[in-house]
């Protein structure tokens, strides 16, 4: 239930008892080599079509802004934008709950340009594959990122920014 | 969430991405206590702008200083003030609630932008339906945390019906 607070004799909506699904999410809250494993598999997949485009960089640079990696992890990160690990060193790295928020965040990244590859797609599979749910999860995945463009056109909206 | 997606920020030169950190940055300080959350968020904004590694280092530093609001806010341009004050709602509800300080500060910012009250209050409610979409997606997943099965059950339920009045 989400709690009204007036403030200054205006309302603010306060969900107090949703403190849990607060955003940015909750990738900071997970042990730093499960986010440096993250994000090793998000530098894998943004590689993986040899082409970045600045909005896939874009994402993956936010991702690895939440990710709170320390200077060190980043420079290693960098490096694999050059030298991409493969994708089962990432998978041998992964936790359970890293890898879904990696499966789910490498969907929202790939998905930015516009257009998500068939090696991408592929990729996708595999990792759900890997941490043992149904491939199709993916095109959810990709349905839930087409939701997120919505979300974000209508914060746009409010504020008349063209 | 905002800053994961392609976006009107980067219709903003590179002078007016560092005056929309700055505000980020103190709007994150307002309060005077910076929770993991809110650093993340700030983060995450940073590299979502492709902030220069220097830059990213003076904003940082700036954390632990007291910034001038007014001098920033005739620094920007407006879109510059629309898109952060977005961000800053979005950064401001990072830790779970908005601290009476953060109002303030989204209330000066909306006020130089141009921005009434009334939509600064749907912007709130935006935030509270990115939420909603976060939760879906953790829920894809498989993944959901504390609190995303309440997001689902209210959802059906009208505002004014579910919300209550305190102070």
């Amino acid at each position: 239930m989400l709690k009204l607070k007036m403030i200054k004799n205006r309302r603010v909506v306060i969900p107090v008892l949703t403190r849990g699904a607060m955003l940015p999410d909750t990738l900071h809250e997970l042990p730093r080599d499960e986010r440096f494993a993250y994000a090793k598999l998000l530098a894998y997949m943004i590689n993986i079509d040899d082409e970045v485009t600045i909005d896939e960089m874009t994402v993956f640079e936010q991702r690895l802004g939440t990710a709170l990696l320390s200077p060190a992890q980043r420079k290693m990160i960098r490096t694999y934008l050059k030298e991409p690990p493969t994708l089962e060193e990432c998978l041998e790295g992964l936790g359970d709950v890293s890898g879904r928020l990696a499966l789910r965040d490498a969907a929202l990244m790939t998905a930015a340009d516009g257009t998500v590859d068939e090696d991408e797609q592929l990729a996708l599979e595999k990792i759900a594959r890997h941490l043992k749910i149904d491939a199709k999860i993916v095109d959810r995945l990709l349905d839930w990122v087409s939701a997120g463009f919505d979300w974000m056109q209508d914060g746009l909206d409010l504020l008349n920014v063209e | 969430m905002s800053g994961m997606l392609p976006d009107a920020v980067d219709i903003l030169s590179p002078s007016e991405k560092e005056v929309y950190i700055e505000l980020l940055a103190l709007l994150a300080n307002s309060d005077g206590a910076l929770v993991r959350e809110e650093m993340a968020a700030l983060e995450a904004f940073m590299g979502r702008v492709l902030l220069k590694p220097e830059v990213r280092e003076e904003t940082r530093k700036q954390l632990r200083s007291t910034r001038d609001l007014g001098e920033l806010l005739e620094k920007a341009t407006p879109n510059t003030l629309k898109v952060a004050l977005r961000d800053c709602v979005l950064l401001a509800a990072s830790d779970g609630e908005y601290h009476p300080a953060e109002i303030v500060v989204l209330e000066r910012i909306a006020d130089a932008a141009g921005v009434g009250i009334d939509v600064l209050d749907q912007l709130y409610d935006w935030v509270t339906e990115g939420w909603h979409w976060l939760a879906k997606g953790r829920n894809i997943v498989v993944m959901s945390i504390a609190g995303d099965k309440l997001l689902f059950d209210e959802e059906n339920i009208p505002l004014h019906v579910r919300g209550d009045i305190t102070e």
